[in-house]
Formats: structure tokens, C-alpha cells, sequence
């Protein structure tokens, strides 16, 4: 019996030692870290081992309480118990004496090794709950163990700033402006990405990408005008006989041509006053411009309004501006410069996308599980091509379709309720009058949908306690107490 | 060799050939209905009173009357009505000349002072008439006039009742529903029962009944040979466990009592459980009580001891539920 006793212990032990375990092992795989081990399972085993011996120990059961169990167990009728009991009586009546030879006879003949056979603890199956999930776990643990080593990395976090660092130190040799301002930002990102606790590094990484990215395509628009803004000048241009010549320039793609012959046209007016008001149509033109476009020529037009000639004179110096970026990307530094922003853009987009695709050259990250993540939580706009290919490819999309939806109401939030309390419109009956005399009245009543403006539940839960406490009264005559009950039965809201 | 049995031992064999002879005659009158039979014979054996609930025409009347004649003691009946009033019942004062002409108050016993009282439709009498019984119930004598008149021993009232939902009753008030020992639910008999009730009662010739107890020491003498049975303390803490668990306020309730019991059972409560489970002891040919002894009698003594809240009468929960979850719980 004892063993039987110490069986269901030890399940309950290891029941208990696995429960915990097993939340610390969820615990412990949602912060991605390795749980367990042979040596932790043996030790819990062990642990429980002890406990259950402890407990039987401390918890033997006295022999009243061994002739209950059997009693229970075996179904004698109590006789152990009463056995024991009336035995250590000191005066036993007669018939509790009667009582003692009774159970005794039963008890000699009575086979107790049957019914204190050892049988399986009923906890025992559920055992299987915490053994199965905690295999899980383990499976689940060493898989992603193999998935890190091979990586040769700890987390997606540090992966990010390991590749940061490559890409600063790559930029620090370069001589372009443009090249250091970036590195220089990088390393700050770096910097920023150590103050944070390790869970919070992935976002930041893809939010620093994404400031990055957004940093290095404005400074890739800032240093050329596009041949569409060009062509837009010129047709500004054209509006006026004073400046076709400097227009029919740009259409040739002499951009420092046609900031002379502006230039020289402002030289003519401050001569003849009259000639302003010729540049006015101009500078309609090119305010126009000026909110259409978006390029270099226009944001330096956005910034002169005042009248034609500064309007003319901020075009003329935008044109020998455009005129010597074009000229400085022609130049080889100014082309490397440029290409080497591009790579950086896309390398940082690979990055962010989980794929650095074939120029960074660590393939081993393609198809890293953390990649749908990284798309999930990133914020950056759409890169400079129009749209990410796994941004189209992963992230489900759709467009609305042109009928309603079955069983849904148009309104999101579900269709507009009627407020408790507000008074629903009259209602009135129509009726055909006879030939006979009539009499009008008006009866004032509940109308059709009329809402009350309390529930109907908290009303009956809030009268429940007065109208039993009236039913309990004496005054209220024995008979009646059941209909006023089965009264308040029916009236009682449903579940 | 043979031993020759003690006294206890004979005055125990005596109980158990009494009983199951009561019940051998009773079932020469009443077909089927054995746990009725039992519970009624317990609870005489037990000192208690019986309510029997069912609704007409399933022999309660019938199981009663043959009781009376079958123990050979003073029995009446009282029809409940709705005009009865107390003093049909226990008795009154009344102005008798004697033969010298003076005039004076005497008591004119009522039907109560019998041994078997058959209170008929109890629920059908007005609470003021039901009441009449509660003195009469607990202590055995009634108060007339300022003066106490003792009703002879043994004592036993077995009301019957039609189910409360039937028009035209009142239902009993708890002080009075506790004073009973069972309260056993009379059930409908089943085609074969039929059968045999049709053919008995249709005949020429009515079974007659043979009659046991002649002597009403006999039964008194009875009574104290159950009350000697022991039982351990264990078996007692199941008893008081049980009541305690139809109480929603203590420890001890089970989940149900808490949920739909307004009122648990009572003291008396755990006293037929222990007086009933002796009986049943006995009748098992055993001398202690077992703790499934308590648990069979739990149903009968405890059902209309436990006083449903409004939840539980809504959802149509039974006290018998109840105690069923409580025995099943443990």
C-alpha cells in the first residue's frame, strides 16, 4: 500500500516538476533561448524522485487511515475501520462487540491482497501532456540551434550591425562628401542600436535602414535635374518672343547656354524697365512649373516670386547649377560617387528584405525564417524602382471588390444601434371609421420598438433580492408564496 | 455445538424478523413500490414521521392504512381540507354536565392522539391547520387550553401530498417539512405493477393481511435496539460532511449547493441520516454502520430539508440534484 502511495506521489511530483518546467521552457522559447538538456531532464526526475519519497514519508498514513483506504478501495463496508476502531476501545458495548466479531469473520474471510493489488495511478496519463510538449520544445530548440550555427550569428540584431560596420568601413575610404556624411550616419545608427535591450534591435535596424534609405535617394535626387523638369523649362520659356532663344538652347541640351542668354536678357531689362512686364507671362509659366515639378530647377524656383525678373534671374542661376552637376557626372569621381550610393541603397534594401540578392555575397542568409518577420515590421517607404519585389510577392494584398461583402454591414463598426432612452418616433394606427357616431381619444402608450432605458437583466438582477426578501415575509400567505415565485421564474431573463 | 446467541443478538434477530414480516404483509396489499415500503418502515422503526409525495392514485392511502392494521395500533385518519381547522385536529375544550348537574371544561381528544396518524392531502389545509401538527410532531403531546396532553408511544404521522404545481394547495412551511424523517416521492408503476394491482384489486376476494406487532411495547422495545448500533466516528464525519455541504455559506459546500441552495439542512438532518443508516445496517445483517449507508438514506432525509434559491427553482434544479452532486463529489 505504501508503494501505491508513493506511485501516486511521484506522479503528482513529476506532474508539478513538469508543469513548471514547462513554463519556464515557454518562457524560454519565446526569448529564443536554449532550454533544455539530458542533464536538466535527469535532474528533475531525480528531483521528483525525492519529493515523492519525502511526502510519503512525512505523510504515512496511520491505520485508521490504511482501513479506510481498503475499506474504500475494496468496498467492505467499512468493517476494517470499524474493526480498528471498536478494537481499541476500552469498555466496547455489547454490541459493538457483536460489531468486532461480525467484521472479523468477514475480514478472515475476506481476500485483501486482491483489492490491494498495485494499479496504475489515474494521473498517471496525464503525464503525456507535459513529456510531449516539453519534446516539442526540445525538437524546436535544436532545430533552431542548427539554424544560428549555421548562420554564424546569434540574432537577426546583430547580424545588422555586423553588416553596418562592413558598409561604414568600406565608406570611410571614400573621398565624396556625400560618402562620409553617410558613414557617419551609420556609425550613429551603430551607436544607437547598442543602447537598446537585444529584442529591440531587429525593429531598430530596419527602422535605421529604412532613415538610411531615405537619406541616400534624396541626396541621388538632389544632384541632377531630370530631362522632364528640362523640357518643362523650356516650354515656360517658350511663352514669351524674349526668351526662345534661351528656351530653343535647353532643347538642345545646352544648359549653360541658355543661363547666358538669360543672364543677358536680366542685363537688357535693368536698361529697359518696359521689357519686365514681357518676363511676367514667363514667370506665370514658371510658378506653374515651380508646383508641378519636383527637381532641383524647380525648388529653387519655389523659393522667388516676387516678380519676373528675380523669377528669371533664380532660373538663370538653377540652369548653371543643373548646368555643373551635369558636368561634375560626367566627371569619374562624381560617377563613383554615385554608383557607390546606388550599391549602398540596394545593399541596405537586400538587407532589410531579408536577401541581399548577388552583390553582398552572404547567401547563407537567403531563406532566413526571420525574413517574413522583417517585412512585417518594416516602415519604410517603397524603394526607388516603385515597389519591393518581396514586398509584392510575400505581403498578402488586394483591392476591394465592387460588391458588398455577404452577412457584413457597409459601416466597418457594424450597423448604427438605436441609444437606450431615446424616444423612438410615433406611431400611428390607421383605422376605417363606420357610418355610426365616433369618439376620439388619444392614448398615450409604449409604441412600436420602443426601447427601455434600462435592460431588462440588471432590472430583474437589481428587483431579484427585494422580491425574495418579500416572498420570505410571513405576511404573505404560505399558498401564494409559490405563485409569486413561479412568477418571478417566467419573467426571469434567459442565459 | 451450537452458541447460544446473547440478548442483544436476539433482540437484534427480533428486529430484523419483525421488519421484513412487516414488509412481507405490506407487500401482500402494495405492488411494487419496495423503496416506499422500506423508507416507511424505517422511519417508524426510527421514531421519525413520513411525508409521501405523489400525486392520486398511487396507494399511499392504501400503504398506510394496511400499516396500521398490519402493527395492530391505534390509527386515524384525517382528510386535509381547506376549511379543516387546528382543533379538528388536536382537540378541544368542551362544557360537559356532570351527573350533579355542574358544568365544567373538558378535553375532547382530537384524531392526533393515535398511534398512526394519517394526515391525508396535508397540503391541501390551510398553513394555520398544517401548523396544528408541528407541537405534536417534535414533542409528542399537544398544548389545550393551557394544558398538555401527551400522546401515547409509539407516535407516527405519515401525511401525503399531491405535488405542489396541482391547483388548490399550500405548500408546507420548512419548520413542518423538517419535522419529517423521509420525504419519499411515490413514483408511477411500471405495465407489469399495473398488471398485478388490476387483478388484485378486481377480484372477489380482497388479500388480507396478517397482523405482526400486537403489542406496542414490542415496537418501543425495537426502537432502542436500533438506537444501540455503533458506529465510529469516521462514518459519523460523513453524515455531518454531507449536511454541511448542502449549507451554501460553509467550507464545506459543494459547488451546487453554493450555485442554487438558499437554506442547507439542518440538524435534524444529520440525525436521521446516522438513525436511518442503523436501521440499515441491521437489515444488511450487519452491527456497525458503513458510510454507504449514509449515503443511501442521504436522498430521502435530506431532499425536503434544502430550500432552493430562485436561480435553482428557475433552472428547475431539484434538491435531489443536489445531494447527488454532494454523494458523487467524494
Amino acid at each position: 500500500m505504501m508503494g501505491q502511495f508513493f506511485m501516486e506521489r511521484l506522479v503528482i511530483c513529476s506532474l508539478a516538476f513538469a508543469g513548471g518546467v514547462l513554463v519556464v521552457a515557454a518562457v524560454n522559447a519565446a526569448r529564443g533561448i536554449v532550454l533544455f538538456n539530458t542533464g536538466l531532464a535527469a535532474g528533475l526526475l531525480l528531483a521528483a524522485l525525492a519529493f515523492a519519497v519525502a511526502w510519503t514519508w512525512l505523510k504515512r498514513p496511520t491505520l485508521e487511515r490504511t482501513a479506510i483506504y481498503v475499506d474504500t478501495t475494496a468496498g467492505t463496508r467499512d468493517r476494517f475501520l470499524t474493526a480498528y476502531v471498536f478494537s481499541i476501545s476500552a469498555m466496547p458495548t455489547p454490541l459493538e462487540t457483536l460489531a468486532m466479531r461480525e467484521c472479523a469473520a468477514f475480514i478472515a474471510a475476506f481476500d485483501v491482497k486482491a483489492c490491494t493489488r498495485f494499479h496504475f495511478p489515474r494521473l498517471l496519463p496525464w503525464l503525456l501532456v507535459p513529456v510531449t510538449a516539453l519534446c516539442l520544445f526540445a525538437l524546436h530548440s535544436m532545430a533552431r540551434k542548427s539554424s544560428a550555427e549555421s548562420a554564424g550569428v546569434n540574432t537577426v540584431g546583430d547580424q545588422q550591425k555586423k553588416e553596418f560596420e562592413k558598409i561604414a568601413q568600406t565608406l570611410d575610404q571614400a573621398k565624396s562628401d556625400n560618402l562620409k556624411k553617410i558613414a557617419d550616419e551609420i556609425r550613429n545608427a551603430e551607436k544607437r542600436m547598442d543602447a537598446l535591450k537585444p529584442d529591440e534591435t531587429t525593429k531598430a535596424a530596419l527602422q535605421e535602414m529604412s532613415s538610411l534609405e531615405n537619406m541616400i535617394e534624396d541626396m541621388l535626387k538632389s544632384q541632377k535635374s531630370s530631362p522632364e523638369e528640362l523640357a518643362a523649362v523650356s516650354e515656360a520659356l517658350k511663352q514669351s518672343e524674349l526668351t526662345r532663344e534661351a528656351a530653343s538652347a535647353l532643347e538642345n541640351g545646352k544648359t549653360d547656354e541658355a543661363a547666358a542668354k538669360l543672364e543677358k536678357l536680366l542685363q537688357q531689362q535693368k536698361e529697359n524697365p518696359q521689357l519686365d512686364k514681357a518676363g511676367q507671362a514667363v514667370q506665370q509659366a514658371l510658378a506653374q512649373l515651380a508646383e508641378n515639378q519636383k527637381g532641383e530647377i524647380s525648388k529653387e524656383l519655389q523659393q522667388s516670386s516676387a516678380s519676373g525678373s528675380q523669377a528669371l534671374q533664380r532660373l538663370a542661376e538653377a540652369l548653371r547649377k543643373a548646368a555643373g552637376n551635369a558636368q561634375q557626372q560626367n566627371d569619374t569621381a562624381g560617377s563613383k560617387s554615385q554608383e557607390t550610393m546606388r550599391n549602398i541603397l540596394s545593399e541596405l534594401q537586400a538587407m532589410k528584405y531579408g536577401s541581399l540578392g548577388s552583390q553582398a555575397g552572404s547567401d547563407s542568409r537567403q531563406g532566413d525564417a526571420s525574413a517574413p518577420k522583417m517585412i512585417m515590421q518594416s516602415t519604410a517607404p517603397q524603394s526607388a524602382q516603385g515597389q519591393s519585389p518581396l514586398v509584392s510577392t510575400s505581403v498578402p494584398g488586394g483591392t476591394h471588390g465592387e460588391h458588398d461583402d455577404t452577412g457584413t454591414t457597409k459601416d466597418p463598426y457594424g450597423a448604427p444601434q438605436k441609444k437606450s432612452g431615446v424616444a423612438p418616433p410615433p406611431v400611428q394606427l390607421n383605422g376605417a371609421s363606420g357610418e355610426g357616431q365616433s369618439l376620439h381619444d388619444f392614448m398615450t402608450a409604449a409604441g412600436d420598438h420602443s426601447q427601455s432605458s434600462l435592460q431588462y437583466r440588471q432590472l430583474y438582477n437589481s428587483m431579484l433580492p427585494a422580491a425574495e426578501e418579500a416572498v420570505m415575509q410571513e405576511n404573505i400567505p404560505l399558498g401564494s408564496r409559490f405563485y409569486i415565485k413561479r412568477y418571478f421564474e417566467n419573467i426571469r431573463p434567459k442565459e | 455445538m451450537t452458541t447460544v446467541p446473547s440478548p442483544i443478538e436476539s433482540e437484534v434477530e427480533l428486529f430484523k424478523t419483525t421488519f421484513l414480516r412487516i414488509r412481507e404483509e405490506l407487500g401482500k396489499m402494495i405492488v411494487g413500490q419496495q423503496e416506499i415500503i422500506d423508507g416507511v418502515l424505517t422511519a417508524f422503526f426510527a421514531g421519525g414521521h413520513v411525508l409521501l409525495e405523489g400525486v392520486p392514485g398511487l396507494g399511499k392511502t392504501m400503504l398506510v392504512r394496511t400499516l396500521a392494521e398490519v402493527i395492530d395500533l391505534k390509527f386515524s385518519r384525517v382528510q386535509f381540507t381547506p376549511d379543516l381547522m387546528p382543533a379538528d385536529i388536536v382537540g378541544t375544550n368542551i362544557i360537559m354536565e356532570d351527573q350533579s348537574g355542574q358544568k365544567e371544561f373538558r378535553f375532547q381528544a382530537g384524531p392526533i392522539f393515535a398511534n398512526i396518524l394519517l394526515a391525508d392531502e396535508i397540503n391541501r389545509a390551510t398553513p394555520k391547520t398544517q401548523s396544528a401538527l408541528l407541537e405534536a410532531m417534535q414533542e409528542h403531546h399537544v398544548t389545550v387550553g393551557g394544558r398538555k396532553h401527551v400522546i401515547e408511544e409509539p407516535f407516527l404521522v405519515l401525511a401525503t401530498q399531491n405535488p405542489l404545481e396541482m391547483e388548490g394547495t399550500y405548500p408546507l412551511p420548512e419548520a413542518q417539512l423538517d419535522r419529517f424523517f423521509f420525504k419519499l416521492k411515490v413514483l408511477y408503476p411500471n405495465a407489469g405493477e399495473l398488471h398485478s394491482i388490476v387483478g388484485r384489486t378486481t377480484s372477489e376476494t380482497a388479500p388480507a393481511v396478517e397482523r405482526i406487532v400486537r403489542h406496542r411495547e414490542e415496537i418501543i422495545q425495537l426502537r432502542k435496539v436500533v438506537r444501540q448500533v455503533p458506529l465510529t466516528r469516521e462514518v459519523q464525519s460523513r453524515a455531518i460532511d454531507i449536511v454541511l455541504a448542502t449549507h451554501p455559506d460553509t467550507a464545506q459546500a459543494s459547488p451546487l449547493a453554493k450555485k442554487y441552495v438558499r437554506y442547507g439542512a439542518s440538524p435534524r438532518g444529520a440525525q436521521t441520516l446516522i438513525l436511518a443508516g442503523k436501521i440499515f445496517a441491521l437489515l444488511d445483517n450487519r452491527y456497525h454502520v458503513a458510510r454507504a449507508d449514509i449515503d443511501k438514506a442521504a436522498l430521502a432525509a435530506l431532499r425536503h430539508r434544502i430550500i432552493l434559491n430562485f436561480e435553482g427553482e428557475a433552472e428547475g434544479r431539484t434538491s435531489d440534484e443536489i445531494i447527488s452532486g454532494i454523494l458523487a463529489a467524494d
